[in-house]
């Protein structure tokens, strides 16, 4: 093999290599992974703002045609929110903005993500998944205070 | 015919500008994926 070749593609498994190892490093020091789908979880049928601690909450999010219940959440900084997702018709999405908060509602299963609200101010949730007509309107917010 | 001293200079220069960039556009992107925050604190 040439030599420039043999450079070349050892350069390129270097930089595979490199950039594989920072994704671990994000998930196991960053504690910045994947969202869960996760199958021991009842589906439920309304969208609840449950409060385990003054940092500790837990929301369960019930997405609609063309809504998410509950519309509006308001939590302190610092809170550490256990996220539950679920649909009651069709396939629908759940990005909040600004956040590595990313799942998909589908109806009959529970999608789960574990988020720190560090930041104060308006966290906007946004269905990210066309769902029909009134698709564009379908959002909620979080206020961290 | 294989001609001699011959080295692949603008080969070389193409990949090493593409490696460049791939490793912007991916630093990029995870670069903001880190400063976006803890998920499983």
């Amino acid at each position: 093999m040439d030599r420039a070749e043999k450079t070349a593609l050892t350069l390129a498994v270097a930089l595979m290599a490199f950039f594989a190892g920072l994704i671990v490093y994000a998930a196991k020091a960053l504690n910045i992974d994947v969202p869960t789908c996760i199958t021991d979880v009842k589906p439920f049928t309304e969208g609840k703002v449950i409060q385990h601690a003054p940092n500790r909450y837990e929301l369960h999010y019930l997405a609609k045609m063309w809504y998410f219940e509950p519309a509006e959440v308001e939590i302190p900084a610092g809170s550490v929110v256990d996220i539950y997702l679920t649909s009651g018709d069709v396939i629908h999405g759940f990005q909040i903005d600004n956040t590595n908060v990313n799942l998909m509602a589908v109806p009959g299963t529970v999608a789960y993500a574990r988020y720190k609200f560090d930041k104060p101010g308006v966290y906007h949730i946004v269905c990210h998944e066309y769902c029909g007509i009134g698709h564009q309107d379908m959002a909620a917010k979080i206020v961290v205070k | 015919m294989k001609e001699e001293g011959f080295f692949p200079k603008g080969a070389v220069a193409f990949f090493l500008l593409m490696m460049a960039f791939y490793a912007f556009v991916w630093l990029s992107t995870y670069l903001v994926m880190v400063s976006r925050g803890q998920t499983q604190p």
